[in-house]
């Protein structure tokens, strides 16, 4: 090897061979997280699927699953290579023998990264291999395409974490606290990613982030919607890639940095930059604090403040949560670094300083203080809107300047209702509402509405803002453009199709009739269809499933199920249509032709 | 071959090295004494490139070693307690050594290995200390270095290792005037050796001498005075003086025939000139009495 080589061969091949077992046991761990997962479910997902649609869904759904376990493999398996490979910079003995061979810091340093990116690459690569058969066997279905996006996926968070540990490991002298700071950058990274997304909406698409502001509290949260990557139509966002990749390779040029300047004698100290004793202490504090404040939402304490104003509860629980995170983050890391317990009279004061600035976050994120949750376009700068209730309505375009003025004026009641929601209570709509500015930025904001159902609905007795607002919704989702994108698709029936219609006699029981081939196609597409798109079928959506009284209502029928399942070419289901003033197409058919038929349900077998 | 000028070196507050100077002679063996905490593994660490100096110059054949692999690859360390990678064999650090010293001869360092009856294919933290240390000596050697670092080279070794070892070291100095830089605490075992010596203390070189001259430079004589001036004489410089009964035993700075001429002109009725060994001599020097280990 000449001496002025970047790479140590002998150092690369030494460093893979030592730990082989290390490698297979993480082989292995790739085994039972993807390849065994994926020959047992991907057949299983494939069988059961009822079309390609309902196929493609549950493959995606499956290699987000992957995805996440690339993931969690590469932020573990970085940090054991990384502690693993890097003796020299814990172990005085080690430290000694390297500085005494020929060779440069950065050949050590780049012979010891190498080493680590070969197995962090050849594992996800010989898994990606392992699925290749599946491939063949199950053709275009199971593509390899996607296999290698997932290979791409994992080698390059293997790379963001490798660096990540490979700059804590160079940053310490021991691997308690290297394991410290990996943490806290690890964390911190996924923090600042999350700033860096929201801040690059606000910037380029208008503050297009869906996520409240409660949510920046809960990093644990963040990191499925964030760190992995999404799988689009055209495959994976290749470009995703690129900002990790660069963060990664700073990282890595970091500990490259560390590495040129430490002394080789500081193996086995805590921490080898005293500025960054205070540093961690303080980082520490605060990711403990955020970490402590994501676990919020598995405790089921908020309904001990439900006689509190709403979003109270969440507010007392992550302040109490931030504090006691903060003080123990800071005490820990005391702790750790200088490997004494007797720590606190020596931290006291950090660990409070941390721990008010937690709050002061709080309070800043408490009252929106960027103005982020709060913010509403302008009418004349939207272009249109999609207005979305889960649970109730698909999206509805509204176009119109009446129909952008009420939608505004919804938003508004909504900022104004709080947005926060006590996850523990009955039942939480969410209402989302997406602007297309005329700038071609996007706005995008959820807004959770807690209700106690069924009293919301009842109307009497219960005007609380819940039910007003989703009354409000419900205006607008049955206005004229909302009636219009909910009823505009007409069925397309098969010849065979078939049409159930069950029926209620006087005494009580349920009778029924089936329409086949074009009586059943007639009573669709000319009957129920028209007293649908005319506003014919009924009031509001919400009113039909709530009331225990059907007779109050007109009837309707169920037409999100009717559009989503016949997209994916299930049965159409339409349940306790009651017959009216309102629905004369169907009553003047059932007139005609079962005349004996008071109350009706519909069943279509399409 | 080795120039070490104003070398300084802190860790924290305390100061291991204080302006060291050393120089060593190519061919020579150079014994570096000094008691515990003195600084001589940090030195040896400096001249094996290991450490950074705060201050000063650190030159192997004229060049800072330093982060400089082109004057690493002709010298080779052994340290007190030499490290072997986590589940290595032996072949592996073979290998690992023959990839990264260009003068490695592998068949040199399995006759060696044989000469030590080492297997191969054992991993080395199977070896017991001595044998591993029998290792580190073997690949050292198989460097084929122009200049050795051995630090406490005979710790852990049994009387024939020992023997075996310091046999092949003598073949290298002899056959290719290959330079040796030891530190031990083994003083006799040193003054056999080595044919120039370094005393360090507190981070300073205090005495550097070849033993020859050291041991030339100081007597220890016995001696004994009429009883009417049983004082010792003033113009000697004493650094050490015993009495039992009317006996002196002095160890005195100076040549044996200055001393004695000095001692019989003073009216000495008794002297007695006794060989002075290189731990005697270390003891007396630093004033190092303390030292039980020694």
């Amino acid at each position: 090897m000449k001496s002025s080589s970047l790479l140590s061969p002998g150092l690369v091949k030494s460093g893979l061979r030592r730990y082989w077992p290390l490698w297979l046991a993480g082989f292995v761990a790739l085994l039972l997280l993807v390849v065994l997962p994926a020959y047992v479910s991907v057949p299983m997902i494939i069988g059961e699927a009822g079309s390609p649609a309902d196929r493609e869904s549950a493959l995606d759904f499956f290699w987000s699953t992957m995805s996440f376990q690339a993931w969690i493999y590469a932020l573990v398996s970085a940090l054991v290579v990384a502690l693993t490979l890097n003796d020299h910079l814990f172990d005085s003995r080690a430290a000694t023998f390297v500085g005494s061979l020929p060779l440069r810091r950065t050949t050590v340093f780049a012979s010891t990264f190498a080493s680590g990116m070969l197995v962090l690459v050849a594992l996800p690569a010989v898994t990606s291999l392992c699925l290749m058969p599946l491939c063949l066997a199950l053709g275009q279905v199971f593509s390899p395409m996607r296999v290698m996006e997932w290979f791409a996926l994992a080698v390059t968070l293997g790379f963001v974490f490798y660096s990540f540990a490979q700059l804590s490991c160079h940053a310490s002298g021991t691997r308690l606290v290297a394991t410290l700071i990996y943490g806290v950058i690890g964390f911190l990274a996924i923090c600042i990613e999350a700033a860096a997304r929201l801040l690059m909406s606000a910037l380029v698409y208008g503050l297009s982030s869906d996520e409240i502001a409660f949510d920046w509290l809960a990093p644990g949260a963040h990191i499925l919607s964030t760190l992995t990557l999404r799988y689009p139509d055209r495959g994976i966002a290749w470009m995703e890639l690129a900002p990790y990749v660069l963060v990664a390779c700073s990282a890595a040029a970091a500990a490259a940095w560390l590495f040129g300047r430490r002394e080789l004698e500081s193996a086995g100290d805590g921490v080898l930059f005293e500025p960054l004793r205070k540093a961690l202490k303080c980082l520490a504090g605060i990711s403990l604090a955020l970490l402590f404040a994501s676990v919020y939402r598995l405790l089921d304490v908020t309904s001990a403040f439900s006689g509190l104003p709403i979003g109270t509860g969440d507010l007392l629980v992550i302040a109490v949560l931030l504090a006691v995170g903060a003080f123990l983050g800071v005490l820990f890391a005391d702790m750790i670094m200088s490997r004494s317990t007797h720590v606190l009279k020596s931290c006291w004061r950090e660990g409070l300083a941390v721990t008010c600035v937690m709050l002061a976050f709080l309070g800043a994120c408490r009252v929106d203080l960027l103005r982020v949750g709060r913010y509403v376009p302008k009418s004349d700068e939207v272009e249109m809107v999609i207005l979305t209730c889960d649970h109730v309505s698909d999206s509805i375009e509204i176009t119109s300047p009446e129909g952008i003025e009420d939608t505004r004026a919804l938003q508004q009641h909504l900022i104004d209702y709080g947005g926060i929601s006590d996850m523990k209570t009955d039942l939480t709509f969410t209402i989302d509402v997406s602007y297309k500015l005329k700038n071609g930025r996007f706005v995008h904001r959820s807004y959770p509405i807690v209700t106690n159902f069924p009293i919301a609905f009842e109307g009497e007795g219960h005007e609380g803002p819940d039910s007003q607002l989703l009354r409000e919704f419900a205006g607008i989702a049955d206005g004229d453009e909302g009636r219009a994108a909910r009823f505009s698709k007409v069925l397309e029936l098969k010849d065979n199709a078939s049409v159930q219609i069950e029926y209620l006699l006087e005494d009580g029981s349920y009778s029924s009739v089936s329409l086949h081939g074009a009586e059943a196609t007639d009573f669709v597409q000319n009957v129920l269809l028209t007293d649908l798109m005319e506003e014919r079928a009924g009031e509001i959506l919400y009113e039909m499933t709530s009331s225990e009284d059907m007779a109050e209502y007109d009837a309707v029928v169920y037409v999100d199920d009717l559009m989503e399942s016949k997209a994916a070419g299930y049965e159409v289901y339409t349940e306790s249509l009651q017959l009216s003033e309102g629905t004369p197409h169907i009553l003047a058919w059932l007139e005609e032709h079962h005349p004996e038929i008071k109350l009706i349900e519909v069943d279509y077998d399409g | 071959m080795i120039q070490v000028s104003g070398l300084c070196k802190a860790f924290g507050e305390v100061r291991a090295l204080d302006r060291l100077n050393m120089h060593v002679e190519p061919g020579s063996i150079y014994g570096l004494v000094g008691p515990n905490g003195a600084g001589k593994t940090t030195l040896l660490q400096h001249v094996a490139g290991v450490m950074r100096p705060d201050a000063g110059s650190v030159l192997v054949g004229g060049e800072p070693v330093f982060e400089s692999p082109q004057v690493k690859e002709r010298m080779a360390y052994v340290p007190s307690d030499f490290y072997f990678f986590h589940q290595a064999r032996v072949s592996d650090m073979r290998a690992l050594h023959a990839s990264l010293f260009p003068r490695f001869g592998v068949e040199r360092f399995d006759s060696l290995i044989k000469t030590y009856e080492l297997d191969p294919s054992r991993q080395v933290r199977s070896l017991s200390k001595g044998m591993q240390k029998q290792l580190a000596f073997c690949l050292a050697l198989a460097c084929s270095p122009d200049v050795l670092l051995l630090d406490e080279p005979l710790d852990g070794l049994d009387p024939m290792a020992r023997h075996s070892v310091l046999g092949h070291v003598m073949e290298e100095v002899a056959s290719r005037q290959m330079t040796v830089l030891v530190s031990s605490h083994n003083l006799r075992e040193l003054a056999d050796i080595c044919d120039h010596v370094g005393i360090v203390q507190e981070g300073h070189m205090c005495l550097e001498r070849s033993l020859e001259d050291l041991q030339g430079g100081f007597v220890k004589v016995q001696v004994a005075f009429a009883p009417e001036s049983d004082t010792v004489p003033t113009g000697l410089d004493v650094l050490h003086q015993e009495k039992q009964g009317r006996l002196h035993t002095l160890v005195v700075r100076g040549t044996a025939d200055a001393v004695e001429g000095l001692l019989t002109q003073q009216g000495a009725t008794f002297v007695n000139v006794l060989p002075l060994s290189l731990e005697e001599i270390f003891i007396y020097e630093i004033g190092g009495a303390q030292h039980e280990e020694l």
